[in-house]
């Protein structure tokens, strides 16, 4: 009870620490461990069984979030840009390992390690930053299911890196049948799972209970533990069954993730110094060779030139699964204690650097040093009477059709070369660079322009251009909140504000056939979507 | 592999309770009946199991969250709307059952502590069991509900008390001399009184701003209050107070926060977890085998705690001015012995104030009562007509199945207050429609002059709060895609018309596969007014 009661005080400190900080909560709660260690060690075994529960339920929740649904459109994408990531990024921690002198079992699971991207860092950053649904969240998003699955499919195999390929038979095996099994109780018994558990007590132990019966299965089978659970989560990752299991689940799943991580930063200790330099070696490899190698391959299965980068800044950093994997090394006896918290210190180091690196400075910062192919220029100054258009995602993009129905000229100003490339296609005219840029804003002729419409993702971005032409032209800038309608106003441009278009579509349905849809109870089929 | 075998036992443990629950659920028997007999089935059965370090520790953890819970249960609020009849109805009951009790035991030729300690265990209900039966009857908002759990809350802090004396009696003081008792019992009561006085003072000075400054973040949250829930049961340990009082004065000081009820929430299923342990274990360590010679004294003891105690429990309420069915339901509701009189055999046993052998009999009248009580409490209705009929004129009155006060039905329910959220909400009550908010954070809803809900739409709890099942239409206009997804399956689950912001124009035929009535692409909407725009500055035809 004493060991519970430290290990949770050690949480909370941790978890306050990072509340206050604005940092991920993981490696504040490793280095809450740490302390621990030295103020009041934890027994042995308290410290053990925390991390065997904790894994499970680790790599549990991390195959419950196996829903292909989830990525959308971004699904073919997604696997290349994950594949690629994975071998190339594995290949280089693999090299890197060996370099410094890791034994081959011992560098593929650290290389497997480095492989894997932070679900809990970059979910919890792109909610912050309201990201999660755009283009580039769904590719993160997809990458990030995709390593896990891989790395946790892997892990059987590492210890045999430098033996002989017959001895990867068994665990082929093994873990074909288990998968199998999995996949089979996705399809038929995920479905009926919501009929038998309707209370929120069986539920709980209705998945936990799946969990143990996978774990159980693959220790018969002779494979690690993670095995089994992430198979576990896969075979309940099914919509609506893996929300309900997650909500339901997520108090346990918290209780143990959190003493789970102050355990390993309690077993780990101060690290030495040698391991503290290793760490910084493996360290620079993913977080040079993440971003590059993203950055390339995303831009080449279509994402703009901005998002293939900020995907790539987003997923540079290791992952609690790779802390998993190190334990699961460990545990199997061949990764030296050493090695773990080497791994431990890449895992908690580049999770502390990704809120800085994937910030939207630096993804500018970034994008402007891009190499510019499709570098079209509009042949010289336009005359004047153009309507002109400063971003062109989802929504610029249909005010760029209605003008071209309409016959007028148009023209775009987007920093992005791949959204400037899908327009060289349609006719429209466009100016690649930033709109705070006063030579960008003469080349797209503004101070001439019928009028200016801005759907930036940063209102004030448009500080440059309400200067220069504000009460002049008129300047029609998107907003989110009230605040940026104010700010917008103030600068003599006109504010169209996102809610209040929305609301208003909203109550026009609901005076419509909504009102009769809520009336009658079962809804309407078919009712249509709001669209222009 | 690391420590596997607390995996298996608490596989073994997690996946028998899971299969007794599954069988059980259709039989209506409560869920820890289910847990009993999983543990009877893995331990004396089929010997598989055996209660371990580990184990233990999971189940002393159960038994602590859960006085935490309940806890949680008692703002002063609820203290006040309850009033004296509980306490009264309460001490009362508790001190005649028990003397009853400790009769019938004696009569049967057990000693006298151990009579003492079986009339102790026939006095006390159980909260989890009645808790769980009146939610499912829907009988929790009803009078005789609150007054059940009113009587119940009473008797927690009684089996605080005697949780404390038996503590204060334990080994520790060595022979239960009288110098021994004394001191015990001071320093028990010392304990408790530092333990309250220092919730007290934290309540009054601490907690409120330590929670408010975690407010933005469930985790840290969540952790804390856990924290604050172990910090007191390890100063229990130290003071030499029971645990469970410490985990339970710890729990009434963070109801009385404004966040306690989501936080109850959100411990509510880590209970489930660890008491469904603490229950299994408890039945793997019954020793039902010596039972069958103590049939006889285990069914007087049923009778009393199935007859006796309702019929008590009714005949106070009618004393102080209550209607007939309400007394009736109460009482009936009532009628089964606590989880706890398993704790308390367990401690007396430990404390060597009774020998061994009524732990079995402990463990038949808890299956035989408890089970009785889940078949008779969703059949009170019917019970009470019967009896009703018998004794028309001490048992009249109270309208059958009174409407749960005041909750909301053929309103529209608004999750998300964003700016999007706001405005619906300003625009549907500007025209007159009820309309019920609801979002995480409080501070968006104080300035709404609509009722709110504070709390996560995906918790179940919430949506009954908010009365989406009753609700003529639910709109989200938060931009979270999970939850969106989710809330469009159960509202199609429960056939109630949503309406679902898009936040981008891609989860939009998601969401119309979902089922959903309307999708509000705000992207396309705000594309079009700018359209709109253009047109009114000239710079389109």
């Amino acid at each position: 009870m004493e060991d519970v009661a430290l290990l949770l005080a050690a949480a909370a400190a941790g978890h306050a620490l990072a509340h206050r900080s604005r940092l991920p909560a993981l490696p504040c709660l490793l280095v809450a461990g740490v302390g621990l260690s030295l103020v009041h060690p934890p027994s042995r075994t308290a410290l053990e069984e925390t991390l065997a529960l904790g894994t499970a339920l680790l790599v549990f929740i991390a195959g419950l979030e196996l829903d292909i649904r989830r990525l959308g459109a971004q699904r073919r994408a997604a696997v290349r840009v994950g594949i690629f990531q994975f071998a190339a990024v594995g290949g280089c921690g693999l090299a890197a390992a060996s370099l410094l002198g890791f034994a081959p079992a011992e560098a593929a699971y650290v290389a497997l390690a480095l492989a894997a991207s932070s679900t809990l860092v970059c979910v919890r950053l792109l909610q912050r930053r309201q990201q999660l649904f755009e283009p580039f969240g769904r590719l993160v998003i997809g990458v990030l299911l995709l390593q896990d699955a891989l790395v946790v499919l892997l892990v059987p195999f590492a210890p045999l890196l430098g033996g002989r390929w017959t001895d990867a038979l068994a665990p082929a095996g093994a873990v074909a049948a288990l998968g199998l099994a999995s996949l089979a109780a996705r399809r038929w018994l995920a479905p009926l799972f919501l009929r038998v558990a309707d209370e929120e007590e069986l539920l709980v132990l209705g998945a936990l209970a799946v969990l143990f019966a996978f774990m159980g299965a693959g220790a018969a089978l002779r494979l690690p533990l993670v095995v089994g659970a992430f198979l576990a989560g896969v075979a309940l990752s099914r919509f609506p069954v893996e929300e309900v299991v997650r909500v339901e689940l997520s108090p346990v799943g918290d209780f143990f993730t959190a003493v789970f991580f102050v355990a390993l930063g309690a077993v780990i200790g101060v690290p030495a110094p040698a391991e503290a330099l290793e760490a910084g070696v493996l360290a620079l490899v993913v977080l040079l060779a993440t971003p590059l190698l993203i950055t390339v391959v995303a831009e080449r299965s279509g994402f703009s030139a901005r998002s293939a980068i900020e995907a790539g800044l987003m997923l540079a950093q290791a992952s609690e699964i790779s802390l998993v994997i190190g334990l699961s090394g460990l545990w199997a006896g061949r990764l030296s204690a050493s090695g773990f918290t080497v791994l431990a210190l890449v895992t908690g180091g580049t999770m502390l650097l990704t809120p800085f690196l994937s910030s939207d400075r630096m993804a500018r910062g970034l994008t402007r040093l891009h190499p510019a192919r499709w570098l079209r220029r509009s042949a010289g100054a336009p005359a004047g009477g153009h309507v002109v258009l400063v971003g062109c995602g989802s929504t610029g993009s249909r005010l760029a059709d209605l003008l071209l129905t309409q016959g007028r000229e148009a023209l775009v100003v987007d920093e992005d070369p791949a959204v400037l490339a899908a327009l060289s296609e349609t006719g429209v005219g466009a100016v690649r660079g930033d709109v705070s840029d006063p030579a960008v804003l003469s080349r797209a002729g503004v101070d001439r322009a019928a009028a200016i419409v801005s759907t930036v993702h940063r209102p004030r971005r448009n500080e440059a251009l309400l200067r220069r032409v504000g009460g002049r032209v008129p300047v029609l800038v998107r907003v989110f909140d009230e605040e940026e309608a104010r700010w917008v106003e103030a600068r003599g441009g006109r504010p169209v504000l996102t809610s209040e278009a929305a609301a208003a579509a909203f109550l026009a349905w609901y005076e419509g056939a909504g009102g009769a849809a809520a009336g009658r109870r079962g809804g309407a089929e078919g009712a249509p979507v709001t669209a222009s | 592999m690391s420590d596997a075998a607390v995996l298996f036992d608490l596989g073994l443990v997690v996946c028998g309770a899971a299969a007794l629950l599954v069988v059980a659920r259709p039989l209506s028997l409560p869920p820890i009946l289910a847990y009993l007999l999983a543990g009877l089935a893995l331990g004396p059965a089929a010997g598989l199991l055996r209660v371990s370090g580990s184990l233990d520790l999971f189940s002393e953890m159960g038994v602590s969250l859960l006085l935490f819970l309940v806890g949680l249960e008692l703002s002063l609020p609820r203290i006040r709307e309850i009033g004296g009849t509980a306490v009264v109805v309460g001490v009362v009951q508790v001190t005649l059952t028990a003397a009853l009790g400790a009769a019938v035991a004696a009569a049967f030729g057990l000693g006298a502590a151990a009579s003492a300690l079986l009339g102790l265990v026939a006095a006390f209900s159980s909260t989890v069991v009645v808790v769980k039966l009146l939610d499912r009857a829907e009988g929790l908002d009803r009078p005789y509900g609150r007054l059940a759990v009113g009587v119940l809350l009473v008797q927690d802090v009684l089996v605080a008390v005697v949780l404390t004396l038996l503590t204060g009696l334990g080994p520790g003081s060595g022979v239960p001399g009288r110098g021994g008792i004394a001191s015990g019992l001071v320093g028990a009561f010392g304990g408790m009184a530092l333990l309250v006085g220092t919730a007290v003072l934290a309540v009054r000075w601490v907690l409120p701003g330590v929670a408010r400054w975690l407010a933005g973040s469930g985790e840290a949250l969540f952790t804390a209050s856990l924290t604050w829930c172990f910090g007191f049961i390890l100063a229990a340990e130290v003071l030499h107070v029971s645990t469970e009082l410490g985990a339970f004065v710890a729990g009434v000081a963070l109801a009385q926060l404004p966040e306690g009820r989501g936080l109850r929430r959100r411990v509510h299923p880590l209970v489930d977890f660890f008491v469904a342990v603490f229950f299994v274990s408890l039945g793997a360590g019954l020793d039902l085998g010596g039972a069958a010679s103590t049939w006889p004294a285990a069914l007087a003891l049923a009778a009393v705690v199935l007859v006796a105690k309702p019929a008590l429990v009714c005949l106070l309420l009618l004393r102080t001015g209550h209607d007939g069915r309400t007394a009736f339901l109460s009482g009936l509701t009532l009628g089964q012995v606590s989880e706890f009189g398993f704790v308390l055999a367990a401690l007396a046993v430990g404390a060597g104030l009774a020998d061994a052998t009524v732990l079995p009999l402990v463990g038949l009248v808890g299956l035989l009562t408890i089970g009785a009580s889940a078949l008779l409490v969703p059949a009170g209705e019917r019970a009470y007509r019967a009896v009703a009929d018998r004794f028309p004129r001490m048992l009249a009155g109270g309208a059958e199945g009174e409407p749960a006060p005041d909750r909301p039905s053929g309103h529209v329910v608004v999750v998300g207050m964003n700016d999007l959220g706001r405005r619906i909400v300003r625009a549907l009550s500007g025209r007159g429609e009820p309309v019920v908010a609801v979002d995480t954070d409080p501070v968006k809803l104080s300035d709404l002059a609509v009722p709110a809900v504070v709390g996560d739409i995906s918790v179940p709890g919430v949506l009954d709060e908010a009365g989406v099942p009753r609700a003529r239409l639910v709109v989200s206009a938060l931009r979270i895609e999970d939850v969106n997804g989710l809330l469009a399956y159960r509202c199609r689950e429960l056939g109630v018309p949503v309406a679902i912001h898009a936040f981008e124009p891609e989860q939009a035929e998601e969401l119309l596969e979902l089922g959903v009535d309307h999708v509000l692409v705000s992207k396309h909407e705000v594309a079009r007014e700018l359209a709109a725009e253009l047109r009114a500055v000239g710079a389109v035809g």
